[in-house]
């Protein structure tokens, strides 16, 4: 009888029920920052396709902008002039809706959504103390929803989508990281079997000559010598992990070099042995003939 | 009111004056963001006072200023993340341009000495070259080409020259000056001599 009476109450003085309106919009909200893959991949998609056609030219490229998160827009900007780069277009800084959106964005985020949240949650207060004169305040009602719908959306979700971010951009160094090491690994073993193969062509008096075994053969050295600080760290992203390099000739015409970086390759410590005793790092390994280098990822 | 619309001139003011003349997105959402920054701690100290009791003051000072920082935590993590998303991808892209372009350089480097050892004894490495390629120009694949600029070569006697430079791939310098009187793009020198290939990474 008690929760009857308080709810009729409620619904009464609809400056009580919009608690419950914004306690749906915050769930929603929620469910939108938890369950954003289904979101984004189905979600989203259906809804970009249906209103695209119904849009300004414009606005066609830029349904993705949030708008309600600026620094999300400017980094998706950032991105964007990255790839641009990175095809070799080149950039013109002009000025684009996508920037309109990151300014219109801001203007939302900081400035229209809080304050109306404020007026609103003010215009409540002086309602209730003054309502007998007043209409159904159905604008204090809009403002607060909306307001709050937005201060929620811009304020709250970054604090707790803050940590994921960071999660995520260790995440991707991580990768990068182990990718750049790899990458140095492959292409550096590529160019020692071209240094081997240019040996091989090169007269005998110059250290040249078919790839012998034992004493006065080719050895890993001889290759090693061949490559300056420079060209071992190009290919590596920058990441200074030093290869180790191994060495062994098959025949007068072919050869295997292998490359260890101290760096947990694909497969683990238990499953995988490298050539230098150690377990679990990357390895990669090239057979080289006079006319071919082939570089297989082996772990 | 003139709070809100002072603000709304100031942002817009400064983020249309700062891209307009840096056409950098993060400077001008960063600068713009110090007033809008501002205006929001103002809203925030407003409905500290507008609560009547000491611990609802206290409990909406908190989830203020946790909103607040947070927002500017997400936003500092955004910045950091997308300027070294892009510096990582500008990276690659010159690995991937000098693995390319050395891959490439190799080919005439093998065929030349290839040439060269089964020469008759007194011919110099530069006939060799020439010999091979009469136009002074390697073939070079076509998915490279569609990224290099213009490839020099400077025969004598003694040496093969092999300059490959950069169509729009960026090197270490931006103040290099690249071979056709360009700046900053990469640049790769492959010199051959009897003595053998030499790579000399220039940009």
């Amino acid at each position: 009888m008690t929760f009857r009476t308080r709810m009729s109450e409620t619904w009464k003085n609809p400056l009580h029920a919009v608690w419950i309106i914004l306690a749906i919009v915050e769930l929603v909200v929620l469910f939108y920052c938890y369950h954003r893959f289904i979101i984004d991949s189905y979600f989203l998609p259906q809804w970009l396709s249906w209103a695209r056609p119904h849009l300004p030219a414009v606005f066609q490229d830029n349904l993705q902008s949030t708008l309600l998160g600026p620094h999300i827009d400017a980094g998706a900007i950032r991105v964007a002039e990255g790839i641009t780069a990175f095809t070799g277009k080149p950039l013109t800084g002009a000025w684009t809706v996508g920037e309109t959106l990151v300014l219109v964005s801001m203007i939302f985020s900081c400035i229209a959504g809080p304050s109306l949240f404020l007026w609103g949650m003010k215009a409540r207060r002086k309602w209730l103390l003054e309502k007998p004169e007043r209409p159904r305040p159905f604008a204090i009602l809009g403002a607060i929803a909306i307001g709050g719908y937005i201060v929620a959306y811009t304020l709250a979700i970054p604090i707790m989508t803050s940590v994921e971010s960071w999660s995520v951009w260790q995440r991707m160094k991580s990768d990068s990281f182990m990718n750049g090491v790899r990458d140095g690994a492959v292409a550096s073993v590529s160019e020692l079997g071209f240094r081997a193969q240019l040996l091989r062509l090169m007269p005998e008096a110059k250290g040249g000559g078919p790839w012998a075994k034992g004493t006065g053969g080719i050895t890993i050295n001889d290759l090693e010598q061949a490559l300056t600080p420079l060209e071992r760290g190009l290919w590596s992203q920058g990441e200074k992990v030093p290869v180790k390099y191994f060495l062994e000739v098959n025949s007068l015409d072919s050869l295997t070099i292998w490359g260890v970086a101290h760096v947990d390759g694909l497969k683990s410590a238990s499953a995988f042995t490298n050539k230098d005793g150690t377990r679990g790092n990357i390895q990669i390994r090239s057979g080289v003939t006079p006319v071919m280098v082939n570089s297989v990822m082996e772990n | 009111m003139r709070w809100i619309v002072l603000t709304t001139v100031l942002v817009v003011a400064v983020f249309i004056t700062v891209y307009v003349k840096t056409a950098d997105i993060w400077m001008a959402t960063i600068l713009s963001a110090i007033p809008a920054f501002a205006f929001l701690i103002g809203v925030g100290i407003q409905f500290v006072r507008m609560a009547q009791r000491r611990w609802q003051k206290v409990g909406i000072a908190v989830v203020a200023s946790v909103m607040i920082v947070g927002f500017a935590a997400h936003w500092v993590v955004m910045w950091k993340m997308t300027d070294w998303q892009v510096a990582r991808l500008l990276l690659i892209r010159r690995v991937i341009y000098n693995g390319e372009v050395m891959a490439t350089l190799r080919v005439p480097a093998l065929e030349t000495y290839r040439g060269f050892r089964e020469a008759v004894p007194g011919t110099t490495i530069g006939q060799v070259f020439r010999r091979l390629y009469p136009t002074g120009r390697p073939p070079i694949d076509s998915l490279v080409e569609a990224e290099t600029g213009p490839f020099f070569t400077s025969i004598s006697d003694t040496s093969v020259l092999l300059i490959e430079q950069a169509g729009f791939v960026g090197g270490f310098d931006t103040a290099f000056v690249n071979h056709d009187g360009r700046h900053g793009l990469a640049q790769i020198q492959m010199r051959l001599t009897k003595e053998g290939a030499f790579y000399d990474i220039q940009n």
